[in-house]
């Protein structure tokens, strides 16, 4: 375990970045949500966070939530008519 | 430092004081939630009706299956705000407050999408004892994973779903739990109605012969009522226990044991 931290060498270690499990000075550490994080790891974060209003994922997701809802009912009444014709 | 292994009773003590705490939005599912169980009721008496003519009705059950859907999307929406209700008073210790409300959209319709994925299973899988077993499973673990959805898209939140599923023994530990738990719900709610009936009896002199044919296990409607009473009452309980099983189950990758690691090494460099 490295006590300083990986990007000034001079300074003592004050965290462990949770993604990269790299010691970090008190500068370079960045308390985010209950977590520690590097200026690295917080920067593509931040990054993949821009990238979640994709219209595709939004598209597909939505389509298949109503797909499955949809199928749901008919399914319902499927095994709603199986089950009865059965007693 | 020592990892506890992750037991079905710590998960459930948690529980305990999670729903403890933030009790009052309990309200909120219990509310969402009776819509629903009404409509599959009142779908269920009319396929019983029906019979084996059931088939000859598709037209009217369909209409009857898509206001239980449209209920169906509400009281997700019931259990999402309770599982983040949950979920926020575990990680600060105290009564959640008004941004319970704030249920990050895309975590939502994630959620609608495997939830209804579990329904499905559900109905396609009724006439099977194993498949509702794996779709309340899923279910549960639909609801634990909900909030960690934070990127729209099919894959992500069934990809969430299977890396949980390695917590296969406390999921399956809930089943027999909750199982037994409604029954429990069941036979205290049915002896709640036939107490209040008694004390009608004995003290207001009032007739109930009508009251006592409705509230007889002779009458299928107030089975069904109780079966639905004794699900809404223990649901609450159901989600707090999955959305803290998933989040002591993750707890190592969100490195809150690595904080504590990493605290312990601090303290040791001090000496």
């Amino acid at each position: 375990m490295q006590r300083h931290c990986i990007h000034h060498p001079q300074r003592l270690a004050f965290a462990v970045c949770m993604t990269c499990r790299n010691t970090v000075c008190q500068s370079c550490a960045t308390h985010w949500d209950g977590i520690y994080y590097c200026t690295t790891c917080l920067a593509a974060r931040r990054t993949a966070s821009k990238e979640r209003g994709s219209v595709a994922g939004w598209l597909t997701l939505g389509a298949g939530a109503a797909v499955t809802l949809w199928l749901s009912a008919r399914v319902m009444v499927w095994a709603g008519a199986l089950i009865a014709g059965l007693f | 430092m020592t990892r506890a292994p992750l037991s079905t009773t710590s998960v459930l003590d948690e529980t305990v004081n999670v729903v403890a705490r933030a009790a009052p939005w309990a309200a909120v599912v219990v509310a969402t939630s009776l819509p629903y169980r009404f409509m599959q009721i009142l779908f269920i008496e009319r396929v019983a009706e029906l019979g084996s003519n059931a088939t000859h009705y598709g037209r009217a059950l369909g209409e009857l299956a898509n206001i239980a859907i449209l209920a169906f999307i509400v009281s997700r929406w019931g259990r999402a705000v309770w599982a983040r209700a949950c979920r926020l008073s575990e990680a600060d210790g105290a009564r959640p407050g008004r941004e319970v409300w704030r249920v990050p959209f895309v975590a939502f319709v994630s959620y609608l999408f495997v939830a209804a994925i579990a329904e499905l299973l559900y109905y396609a899988t009724a006439i099977t004892f194993i498949g509702p077993i794996f779709a309340l499973m899923f279910a549960g673990l639909a609801i634990g994973t909900f909030e960690l959805n934070t990127r729209p898209g099919l894959a992500p939140p069934l990809r969430l779903i299977a890396h949980y599923s390695r917590t296969s023994k406390q999921l399956a530990a809930f089943l027999f739990v909750f199982f037994v738990a409604t029954l429990i719900a069941f036979i205290n709610i049915a002896t709640a109605f036939n107490a209040g009936q008694w004390l009608v009896h004995a003290f207001a002199n009032v007739s109930l012969a009508r009251w006592d044919v409705l509230l007889s296990f002779t009458n299928r409607h107030y089975i069904f009522l109780l079966v639905a009473g004794a699900v809404a009452t223990v649901e609450p309980f159901w989600i707090a226990a999955h959305v803290v099983l998933v989040r002591r189950a993750g707890v190592a990758e969100t490195g809150e044991d690595l904080r504590v690691w990493f605290r312990e090494l601090q303290s040791r460099w001090a000496r």
